[in-house]
């Protein structure tokens, strides 16, 4: 019977569900005494009761292995010679018995996830970017190759033309004399013609040196960039593994604490009920040694009210003997 | 039997709600599936990276660079422009001398001095103009080079920054995501120590009471047995006086 205040209800959800709410807990004010059918004594493990990791257990919920004790098929409880004793219902985590597992999968479920994460890095733009600088090296190239723009080249060509003109002036000048004045102004101007052809090639080799020069410390620049994205993509694989590892070992951790949790319930259950069965039997032995005792007494009361009436016997048929040698009744 | 049924109704009965978290009996299960809910929530929360300001300068970035790539290639720059530009004044200058003689012959005398000097002036601007627009070209192909590497510099930073930031992120979500789910199993703890708690006492009582019962059950037998054999031994009295009163 359940206690004041509270209303019977059956181990078995499915037969009255106005006592428990939608997650097959008890609702409160509901409180089961009858613990459903027991397990044969002796009998093998119940197959749909399966703790962590599917091994068997010796209880079900609502269904005892009381391991020895008697069971009252009326009642679900264990029956001593002191009465009815409380069977204690399995506690299991989360609630219900597959309580663990379901937590040991969520966790581990995170777990898997956590590990199997990845950040890519965005670098389209960068990438883009680099393409042209490699284009505009290559140019580069090409002018220290001596196909780009000279400077040193305009000049020469500003020079021979100045040059050009100096002379035709110096030539008309000495029109009119006898020629020599003509004839000195066309050797200078030839000379000053050679030293700006001469000027021009040391500025164009120069020039091109520059070129080459920027070429070589541009094409090292590049590089520098690229070790420098190389490292970039390393350490954020090193530190994207140490995010996801630091995570999968935390859920992990949980998923095995589940299983401790679970261990720890699921002995003390067993625990429970081996002490209940020992409690019972002890009660049967309390009860038996005093049935025993009692007995012995009655034997012995038995043997003593035997003997005593052997002795009253034997006294009143000496005394019925007596009267009758005196001539007394004979009957 | 009457006598004991007082002790057991003054036993305590304990209140079921008290072992129960949150004083119901699925409380444990909905604070930890909050929990939960708490926990992924702070896992996925994701990180918003749009950058507009630097979007929009990125584009005017992009504008600069087109334009020294054109220059670097050999476009016509600022020193081409200038040159003709004055060139041209130049020889509006000339013209205008021209128009300023008189007479036949210092007419024609200017206008070949016109003429002679436009030609020169032409010559003169456009030699030059190739030298600096020479250097133009030249100094570009450096800059258009070097400004690349500083913008593919800036957009690796980015890149860079971006991946920093949602590293940086999904370890703080982690962080809040397990700390969610530790609480969610120190419920659930919390519920199973309770539950078990709730078990041992309702052991604990019963054997209480059993013992009790059983005690008195025991001395009960023992003295029906005792009433039993003294009525016996008085009967066996009575049976002996009879006897001896024969």
């Amino acid at each position: 019977m359940p206690r004041p205040g509270f209303q019977e209800a059956h181990w078995d959800s499915s037969t009255n569900p106005e006592a428990y709410d939608e997650n097959g807990n008890l609702k409160p004010g509901y409180e089961i005494t009858n613990q459903g059918p027991t397990v044969v004594i002796g009998g093998p493990a119940d197959t749909f009761n399966k703790g962590i990791g599917g091994t068997p257990v010796a209880h079900d919920n609502g269904r005892v292995i009381t391991n020895g004790a008697a069971i009252d098929p009326s009642s679900g409880m264990m029956m001593g010679a002191g009465g009815a004793a409380y069977v204690p219902k399995p506690v299991y985590y989360g609630g219900y018995q597959e309580g663990a597992r379901d937590a040991v999968q969520q966790y581990r479920d995170a777990a898997d996830a956590a590990g199997s994460r990845d950040i890519h890095a965005d670098t389209r733009a960068a990438d883009m970017t680099r393409m042209q600088q490699l284009a505009a090296l290559d140019q580069i190239r090409q002018s220290s190759l001596g196909n780009g723009p000279s400077v040193a080249q305009a000049q020469t060509n500003y020079g021979l033309q100045g040059s050009l003109l100096a002379s035709q002036a110096a030539m008309a000048s000495g029109r009119g004399g006898n020629g020599a004045g003509s004839y000195l102004a066309g050797v200078g101007a030839a000379g000053a013609a050679g030293n700006v052809i001469g000027q021009g090639q040391l500025a164009r080799g120069n020039e091109l040196n520059a070129y080459r020069d920027l070429y070589a410390s541009g094409g090292g620049a590049m590089r520098g960039a690229d070790m420098q994205q190389h490292q970039y993509d390393v350490n954020n694989l090193i530190n994207q593994r140490g995010i996801n590892d630091k995570a999968q070992l935390g859920y992990e951790g949980m998923a095995g604490g589940v299983y401790s949790d679970a261990l720890q319930a699921n002995m003390k259950n067993e625990n429970r009920y081996a002490g209940q069965s020992n409690y019972v039997q002890g009660g049967d032995f309390r009860q038996a040694q005093a049935d025993a005792a009692r007995r012995y007494d009655q034997e012995v009361t038995g043997i003593q009210a035997a003997a005593t009436a052997a002795g009253t016997a034997a006294q009143v048929g000496s005394k019925f003997m007596d009267k009758k040698k005196k001539g007394g009744d004979d009957t | 039997m009457s006598s004991f049924s007082n002790v057991s109704e003054t036993a305590y009965h304990v209140d079921p709600a008290a072992y129960m978290y949150g004083g119901t009996a699925n409380g444990a299960d909905l604070e930890k599936k909050r929990y939960d809910q708490m926990g992924q929530a702070a896992q996925n929360r994701g990180l918003y990276l749009g950058d507009w300001r630097s979007d929009q300068t990125r584009q005017v970035q992009g504008t600069g660079l087109a334009g020294l790539q054109a220059a670097a290639r050999g476009a016509p720059g600022a020193a081409q422009a200038e040159a003709a530009r004055n060139t041209m004044m130049a020889m509006r200058g000339q013209q205008a001398l021209a128009q300023s003689a008189r007479g036949a012959a210092g007419i024609a005398g200017a206008n070949y001095n016109a003429q002679r000097n436009s030609t020169g002036i032409q010559n003169t601007a456009a030699a030059q103009g190739a030298i600096a627009n020479a250097q133009e070209q030249a100094s570009a192909q450096n800059a258009y080079f070097n400004a690349l590497g500083q913008a593919r510099g800036q957009d690796m930073g980015q890149a860079q920054f971006d991946v920093d930031a949602q590293q940086r992120n999904m370890g703080q979500n982690d962080a809040a995501g397990l700390a969610y789910a530790g609480l969610g199993r120190g419920v659930t703890q919390a519920q199973l120590g309770a539950s078990g708690a709730y078990q041992d006492m309702g052991v604990s009582q019963s054997q209480f009471t059993n013992d009790q019962t059983l005690q008195a059950s025991l001395e009960q037998q023992k003295r029906d047995a005792d009433l039993q054999n003294r009525i016996i031994g008085g009967a066996m009295q009575v049976g002996t006086a009879a006897a001896v009163l024969l």
